[in-house]
């Protein structure tokens, strides 16, 4: 994905860069544009979601597992999930989902490699099927290292903290 | 004041209403006709006898002994709604204790995981031991002078037993041994999962995520539903996950077969998953290498050299799955092993526990790319297995309709009944329980509903023969 670019005698508001790419790709989820999300992906991406277990005040730290994991992704693997939502057999998603994804509190840092940058993020995203009212509100926080490429940002890593111990939704067929 | 109102001493707690019996009686007699009414996934009074006859009664998992290798250890899990604490104690015995205090029942521990010598309720610090016993309360010498500690400890089951790891606990004091209730099943899980002495353990904690369901439909699905694999899994082939789906079906292209117990255990059955070098029960050489099957009897090993099982049931709701995997399509196969339970959350709704297994015989790296290739596929993520959490909530919404019930529509299980398919029973096979020839039919399912039938019309208070029939 491009961002506006930038004329050479603008300093870069490179906070700002970040938070327009989540905006972004969280349209691009919205939209079902699963492709331009895709191109979002940097091909060394990581992207995990730890299981998350009520511990207590001497394991607070391993809140998250550091062993168990929701998904434990990569490139090549999130290319696959995405080959399969456009089969016509994807039945966690028929009828697709309706989603709405919010993402705030936007912080950045800069990484030791100057062309990347450490960005959290926390998020809610609203999902609901068919003309029921039920609806599912999947919430959390998200780690992630944005690559400032050539080619424009790039997510090469993610980590999901969801606020959920037992998951609240019926599959993890929608991105997070 | 109230005796016009007590139950006699002797009668069942729970009563059952003349409209359930009468349910009862058509599920017996429709059975036979491989037809189920609906209401069996979704009338709430049959889900609280359920509760009541079949998970406080039968033997139920509640953990895995790796996750909980040190005195002090403990795991919060449930047997049908009820919490309890699963802790090694002092002594290395595992406890399976209810977590609510005995003073005013508040739950005593609030953290899912953790070590602890004991556990202190915070309404008014009355303190457990790990052993469940009671430890100790404020200004004990002048409140509770006369009280008899030895009967204020926590509620705990009865009986808690292990096999392969896997440790189950029955709440009924009457209940048969852990080896009586698994029958057959206990012979092959020596040959699923005792294949060496080190053993299999849990790899991180499990997954927990809730789905719109019965909890039956989850079970009779792992147990035999070889069937839907084509139809609901389609996708992972189309996307190069599953070559051959059909081959992993019923249909004639596939070499599934189906093995049960009238005791409403069962599996799924093939011949081995991948051609050699992989091993027959379902392993790439570098683990299948590291089996002592001279552990097992001659049979057990016959059995481990020419089959292996793709899921398994043990009644009520412990199921297996162990099929390959890859976390994409350009990535070599391997092969895991899940556990997983429908935990009962109401009649319409489930959460999914799932347990990955690890052999500890294995390396590091397999255990590694099995974990994360199992996530692509199976799990909460998984792109089969998100297709199964969108089927199963159709049948309590048909069981609560007026108009399925006005209508007499009912769900069929005909599949392999009075040779309605190419399935029979196979005399030939030399192992424990009933095979079948293909795994084209539903005779699995049907013995679950039978003894499904048998204990939720049981009451606690006569012989286990007799029901409300």
């Amino acid at each position: 994905m491009t961002v506006s670019s930038t004329s050479a005698t603008t300093p870069r508001d490179i906070a700002a860069e970040c938070t327009q790419f989540l905006f972004r790709e969280a349209e691009y989820l919205d939209h079902r544009e699963f492709h331009r999300w895709l191109e979002c992906l940097a091909e060394e991406l990581v992207y995990v979601m730890p299981v998350r277990v009520t511990r207590g005040a001497e394991a607070r730290n391993l809140e998250f597992s550091p062993v168990g994991f929701h998904m434990k992704d990569n490139y090549a693997s999130m290319k696959m999930r995405v080959s399969r939502l456009y089969t016509e057999h994807a039945y966690a998603e028929d009828p697709p989902s309706r989603t709405q994804r919010l993402v705030t509190n936007v912080r950045v840092d800069p990484l030791h490699a100057d062309d990347k940058y450490n960005v959290r993020s926390n998020f809610m995203c609203y999902r609901a099927q068919g003309d029921g009212t039920d609806s599912d509100l999947i919430v959390g926080e998200r780690f992630d290292v944005l690559h400032d490429t050539t080619d424009g940002w790039r997510l090469a890593a993610r980590t999901v903290h969801l606020a959920h111990t037992t998951l609240v939704t019926a599959n993890l067929g929608v991105f997070l | 004041m109230f005796d016009h109102l007590t139950e006699p001493k002797s009668g069942p707690r729970i009563q059952t209403s003349p409209a359930t019996v009468e349910l009862f009686r058509t599920v017996d007699q429709e059975l036979r006709q491989g037809i189920v009414s609906p209401e069996v996934f979704s009338d709430p009074e049959l889900y609280a006898l359920e509760l009541d006859r079949i998970f406080a009664r039968c033997w139920c998992f509640v953990a895995h002994e790796s996750e909980i290798p040190m005195p002090g250890d403990y795991v919060l899990r449930y047997i049908g709604q009820d919490q309890f604490i699963v802790v090694r104690d002092e002594d290395c015995q595992v406890r399976v204790l209810f977590n609510n205090c005995t003073h005013r029942g508040s739950p005593v521990c609030r953290v899912e995981k953790g070590n602890s010598s004991h556990f202190r309720c915070p309404y008014h610090s009355w303190l457990f031991k790990n052993n469940g016993e009671w430890s100790g309360a404020p200004h004990r010498k002048k409140a509770y002078k006369k009280l008899d500690s030895a009967k204020w400890g926590l509620a705990s089951a009865p009986h808690v037993d292990s096999v392969h790891g896997l440790i189950f606990a029955s709440l009924d004091p009457e209940a048969p041994t852990l080896d009586e209730y698994l029958g057959g099943m206990r012979w092959y899980l020596d040959a699923l999962l005792g294949l060496n002495e080190q053993g299999m353990r849990a790899i991180g904690e499990p997954h927990r995520w809730r789905v719109p369901a019965n909890w039956k439909s989850g079970a009779e699905n792992f147990m035999a539903d070889a069937y839907h694999v084509p139809s609901l899994h389609r996708s992972a082939e189309e996307v190069g996950m599953f070559p051959g789906i059909e081959a992993g079906g019923a249909g004639p292209q596939a070499s599934s077969r189906h093995v049960y117990f009238d005791e409403g255990h069962g599996m799924i059955i093939n011949d081995g998953f991948l051609p050699p070098p992989w091993h027959r029960s379902g392993f790439p050489p570098e683990v299948a290498d590291t089996f002592q099957l001279d552990r097992l009897s001659p049979d057990q090993r016959q059995f481990v050299e020419n089959h292996s099982a793709t899921t398994f049931l043990i009644f009520p709701n412990l199921g297996l799955v162990r099929v390959p995997a890859s976390p994409h399509p350009d990535a070599p196969p391997t092969v895991f092993t899940y556990l997983r339970q429908w935990q009962p959350h109401g009649p319409s709704t489930i959460v999914n526990w799932n347990w990955t297994l690890g052999w500890n015989s294995a390396s590091e790296q397999f255990n590694e790319d099995a974990y994360v290739a199992a996530l692509s596929m199976h799990g909460p993520a998984g792109i089969l297995e998100q297709d199964d959490t969108v089927v199963w909530g159709g049948a309590p919404v048909a069981g609560r309709s007026s108009f399925a019930r006005k209508s007499g529509m009912r769900f069929n299980f005909q599949l392999g009944l009075d040779g309605m398919s190419d399935y029979t029973e196979d005399p030939e096979w030399r192992f424990p329980g009933r095979a079948t020839t293909t795994a084209l039919g539903e005779a699995p399912q049907r013995a679950f509903y039978r003894r499904w039938l048998r204990e939720v019309s049981t009451p606690d208070s006569v012989g286990r023969t007799e029901t409300e029939q």
